[in-house]
């Protein structure tokens, strides 16, 4: 078992530290890199703590759209690659576009897979 | 950087009789041209007198659709010849014994451009007025121009164009980016057939300007300009992305859509057509979406490490969500 505090523990006392102690002290150039690390960091732990669930999510939307069974052996990043692959070739051919249902579907997929995205890179950006 | 052979070019170029060159720092902005201010101290010829200079050369990994060097001095001074304000183009040499690559020398403005700091506190209706006049100028070339012949027609029409370079550019990445490949079918069913076709700017937006006392010193970044719909290069201007932060001054986050319209139509005396610059609001997106992408393989390729590249990777998030926002309503 591995000892407290935990990886995203570290990671956000890290990220406080650098934001409250040293970017304070450091000149104006160097600040906004400092800031940029504090970025990098906060995304790193919005995706830490969100877990693998959208993608489980994302992957069996897709799945479904195309009347595929989810194979246990693949992981979800292979499927998600393999799926999205034939997604995008399919909307740039206009595959969607006779059978509006299906259209209503791949928006779905699409529109849920950039808010999970969204809220973990920029959760402050909304409309 | 030797600057021995710098300033023998200069006093040459100038037809001077003694140069002396103080290299400064290198300015922001570099992602993919390297910036660097000079001090040149020039005696004897018609440029006698100490001059504040920008040295442009390219830096290491180049980006698809950024113009060489040479034709990115051809498009400054074909800009500065039409009255778009922009730092005066003086000396291109192709001479790799000078500092080792290509480059040019410019004047230096004096102004900000960052973004955010430009939109503090708006609306600026002289700054979006100059602006206004700074495209309309611009928008006056039109092909065949003298000097520009290296540059390509946009064949089909100029919304065609871009999406079949759009999609290479998608394709030559390691991963499906499905929302962008929605959006770019979105415009595709959508092209306008015809259009009007004149030099734009393609990156003309806030933080690709100098500001000097709340009015415009200069228009910067040509690498990317050539002939198109000028309605793209206002779609560009006036795209969300583009307005850092401040969403309810349309126009670049300084100024309501419809005042930057309206200054834009009174100095170019050509109507706008709204929905044209929507519909290339959403192609801004779009090909913002893509260059993000590509950016962040910059940095993934081991080509050039980046914490700024890497998380320019991670905007892709709010582009796509503007691409689905945008073409959702139609």
């Amino acid at each position: 078992m591995r000892d407290r505090p935990t990886a995203a523990e570290l990671l956000a006392i890290a990220r406080t530290t650098l934001l409250d102690a040293i970017v304070p002290a450091l000149p104006e150039t160097a600040r906004y890199e400092a800031r940029m690390v504090a970025a990098a960091i906060a995304i790193a732990l919005r995706e830490a703590a969100a877990g693998g669930a959208a993608a489980e999510a994302e992957r069996d939307g897709l799945a479904a759209l195309y009347g595929e069974a989810v194979d246990a052996s693949e992981t979800t990043e292979t499927a998600l690659l393999r799926l999205n692959r034939r997604l995008a070739a399919d909307i740039r051919a206009g595959a969607f576009e006779r059978d509006g249902h299906a259209a209503v579907r791949v928006r779905a997929i699409l529109a849920a897979a950039t808010a999970a995205k969204l809220t973990e890179c920029n959760p402050g950006y909304a409309r | 950087m030797d600057t021995a052979a710098l300033a023998a070019f200069v006093r040459e170029a100038a037809a001077a009789d003694r140069v002396a060159i103080t290299p400064g720092t290198r300015l922001s902005g570099g992602a993919i041209q390297e910036n660097i201010a000079l001090t040149v101290a020039i005696e004897g010829g018609p440029q006698a007198g100490t001059h504040a200079l920008v040295l442009r050369a390219p830096a290491r990994a180049a980006v698809p659709a950024s113009r060489s060097i040479d034709q990115q001095f051809a498009l400054l001074a074909a800009a500065h010849r039409a009255g778009v304000p922009v730092p005066e183009p003086l000396w291109f040499s192709a001479d790799p014994a000078v500092i080792g690559r290509p480059f040019y020398l410019m004047r230096r403005l004096a102004g900000i451009a960052l973004g955010t700091r430009v939109v503090r506190d708006g609306p600026h209706p002289a700054l979006a007025a100059d602006l206004a006049t700074a495209l309309a100028s611009l928008h006056r070339i039109t092909p065949p121009s003298h000097g520009l012949g290296f540059l390509e027609a946009p064949a089909p029409s100029p919304a065609r164009h871009w999406l079949v370079r759009l999609r290479a550019w998608l394709d030559a990445l390691p991963e499906p980016h499905p929302v962008i490949e929605w959006g770019l079918r979105w415009l595709e069913t959508r092209a306008p057939a015809k259009a009007e076709i004149v030099l734009c700017h393609h990156d003309f937006r806030t933080g690709n300007y100098l500001v000097a006392d709340g009015r415009l010193a200069g228009v910067l970044d040509w690498e990317f300009a050539g002939w198109s719909d000028p309605h793209e290069d206002i779609g560009w201007f006036t795209a969300k992305c583009w307005r850092f932060g401040a969403d309810r001054l349309e126009a670049g986050g300084i100024e309501g859509r419809d005042a930057f319209y309206a200054a834009y139509t009174a100095r170019s005396g050509r109507a706008i057509e709204d929905a044209r610059v929507r519909y290339y609001e959403v192609m801004a997106h779009a090909r913002w979406a893509v260059i993000a992408a590509q950016q962040a393989m910059r940095h993934r390729s081991g080509a050039e490490p980046s914490l700024e590249l890497a998380l320019v990777g991670r905007r892709l998030a709010e582009l796509e969500h503007e691409i689905l926002v945008l073409t959702g309503e139609r």
